[in-house]
């Protein structure tokens, strides 16, 4: 792997775990409101 | 959801431009390219630390004033720093292996420790979902988040207490040894992260109102209403 591979994977990880959690706590916060 | 989003909406530009900065900075000297990923490596446990302490705060809030908000604050930190020091382990992990040849070293003081940090707040989270009673969940996990929050200073002091392979910190006091490019794109790495703690914080306290609201609505109330038949002809009232 290259030395911008091995950043660019880091970098992927981070910021796609982040988004994860931010459209997961999206998701939820809309199912919640449709179920009130 | 309108301030979390205009929050979540600064901190993406200040992540963008933390990224420009992070490509724009000079390679390190010996690390070469690999030294952008502590660019994201070190917000990430800043934040963790950060996330654990108003874990604690938020705990003591609880003992002390009894309010489902601050069990609410206390958890919904905690879930968010547990996500942090798990992306602090696994990007410290992806830079580790070319600079120092292993994934993972349980003899390195800092590693280890927050390694342990990570499943004694696993724990913290699981321990949660142990009860349904909310005063309950919360009068054990209040205890639980006070104690655990001496682990974030042992972690921060680890690598000047035991000399191991982790390098001691590089910002501190009486000036920092790396380039001011790479300060500066850390510094400004660091404010994104914190932005994104805040609106991610901010979302995950109004979801957990929210599941609060709603499983208080799903509780049985006819159970307690309903008597069962008195077989003497006495009547309850």
């Amino acid at each position: 792997m290259s030395e911008d591979a091995v950043v660019t994977l880091a970098y992927s990880v981070t910021y796609g775990v982040v988004l994860w959690y931010a459209v997961r706590l999206h998701f939820r916060h809309r199912r919640l409101t449709r179920r009130s | 959801m309108t301030k979390v989003r205009a929050v979540m909406a600064l901190a993406a530009i200040v992540a963008a431009y933390g990224l420009y900065l992070v490509i724009a900075a000079p390679p390190e000297a010996v690390q070469r390219t690999y030294a952008r990923i502590l660019h994201i490596h070190a917000p990430s446990a800043w934040l963790a630390f950060l996330a654990f302490f108003v874990t604690a705060f938020g705990s003591i809030m609880w003992r002390i004033r009894r309010k489902p908000v601050w069990d609410r604050l206390a958890a919904s930190s905690a879930e968010i720093g547990v996500l942090f020091t798990g992306l602090a382990l696994v990007t410290g992990m992806i830079w580790g292996k070319p600079v120092w040849g292993v994934y993972f070293d349980w003899a390195d003081a800092r590693m280890a420790s927050t390694a342990i940090m990570f499943l004694v707040y696993l724990g913290y989270l699981a321990l949660r979902r142990a009860t349904r009673d909310p005063e309950l969940r919360a009068a054990r996990a209040s205890i639980l988040g006070i104690v655990a929050v001496v682990q974030v200073p042992l972690v921060y002091f680890s690598v000047n207490l035991v000399r191991t392979l982790h390098q001691t910190p590089t910002i501190r006091p009486g000036g920092s040894p790396i380039h001011p490019a790479m300060l500066q794109a850390l510094l400004v790495n660091l404010a994104a992260f914190t932005l994104i703690y805040i609106a991610l914080l901010m979302g995950r306290m109004v979801v957990g109102r929210l599941e609060q609201e709603a499983a208080s609505a799903l509780e049985p109330v006819a159970g307690a209403a309903v008597l069962p038949p008195r077989l003497d002809g006495a009547v309850d009232v």
